[in-house]
């Protein structure tokens, strides 16, 4: 079990739980798929195969903060924004999402 | 040039929690509740953050005023890349008093000591929407403001605000010493991540209390009464046109 990877699977473990605090459907929700995904990866030792989960686990750490933002977003817009002036800047909007997906596709496809 | 960025950050009940008033009315279920970073004042730190990546400026500094639970919000600013952190600390009745605007004469005595450059707020908090914060602060240090910033340039001592107004876009150009107040769309807020919340332990925050500011927390206001905003009432469905001119005629609409 001397697996140079171990600490990097480890992070990976603790950051998923640390932003499974904020998930919709809750901590314990989240907290409990987290488990059974990676349990079901537990006798992977394939260090080629490993870094591939690994990039799959930073993937999802990507997904997760863009949700809570968007999240977070909408909500603050319906509370608090004029319609005017949020109809301007959906298109200045869409434009950064956009581009953000580009990155991490790009990350994706790289890794 | 100081270079040195005051920011504000306020602890308010997270903005996915369902507020619950009080049963008698003196205000709202905080005991219990989560709290979070007012998303208005992340927007101001991540702005803040980003000016300093660009090398505009040389410090950024997270104020937040409130009992021993605020430093929990200067540590997420800390996290999201502020230098160091002045805790206020504001307990019990001075606390459920603390408002705008003495908030905004702690911010502008600390702006005096600090020889700040520029404090970046959110435009309000959206626990109690004052939205009066900057505005006063920039009033008590006489100081120009940009409020409703949806774009900041800095270029030397003048700063390009980019203002959200109603029904479009304002641009102008001030003088720092500054106050800027944050919209929504000024930028989009990074997480704060586990590693970087570990490394802001580190990072240092200093206790002052308002007396040391020579800041006097007496409040003016008195809340009366908090209640629920009013339930809505059920729609109905109408059949025919002459239906609904009979119903709107009954309700006295028409």
């Amino acid at each position: 079990m001397a697996n140079p990877l171990k600490g990097e699977v480890i992070r990976l473990y603790k950051t998923l739980l640390y932003l499974g605090r904020e998930y919709p459907q809750g901590s314990a929700y989240f907290r409990d798929r987290l488990k059974s995904a990676f349990m079901k990866n537990k006798d992977v030792t394939d260090p080629e195969k490993v870094k591939k989960l690994v990039a799959r686990g930073e993937f999802v750490i990507k997904e997760l903060e863009a949700l809570y933002f968007l999240r977070k977003y909408r909500a603050m817009k319906q509370r608090f924004s004029s319609r005017k002036v949020t109809r301007h800047f959906i298109g200045v909007w869409i434009m950064t999402i956009a581009k953000k997906l580009q990155l991490i596709i790009k990350k994706q496809t790289y890794t | 040039m100081s270079g040195r960025v005051l920011v504000g950050v306020k602890r308010v009940i997270d903005y996915a929690v369902k507020i619950r008033v009080k049963p008698d009315n003196s205000g709202v279920v905080t005991d219990g509740v989560k709290h979070s970073m007012n998303p208005f004042c992340e927007i101001a730190v991540e702005e803040a953050v980003k000016l300093k990546e660009k090398k505009l400026i040389k410090e950024v500094v997270a104020v937040s005023c409130g009992p021993q639970q605020a430093q929990e919000t200067i540590r997420t600013a800390l996290a999201m890349g502020a230098d160091r952190g002045i805790h206020v600390e504001v307990t019990g009745k001075d606390y459920d008093t603390l408002g705008p605007l003495q908030v905004s004469k702690i911010m502008a005595a600390l702006a005096k000591k600090e020889d700040a450059q520029l404090i970046i707020l959110g435009k309000q908090a959206i626990d109690d929407d004052c939205n009066q914060t900057g505005q006063m602060t920039a009033a008590l240090l006489d100081w120009p403001q940009g409020t409703f910033a949806s774009e900041v340039s800095m270029d030397g001592d003048k700063l390009k605000v980019v203002r959200e107004i109603d029904g479009g876009l304002e641009t102008i150009k001030i003088n720092t010493p500054a106050v800027v107040t944050a919209d929504l769309r000024l930028n989009t807020p990074r997480y704060a991540t586990l590693p970087n919340i570990m490394k802001a332990k580190k990072k240092k925050i200093a206790n002052v209390k308002p007396a040391d500011l020579g800041v006097e927390l007496t409040s003016r206001l008195e809340v009366l009464r908090v209640d629920e905003p009013p339930q809505r009432q059920a729609g109905m469905k109408v059949e025919t046109v002459d239906d609904l001119v009979g119903k709107l005629k009954e309700a006295g609409r028409i």
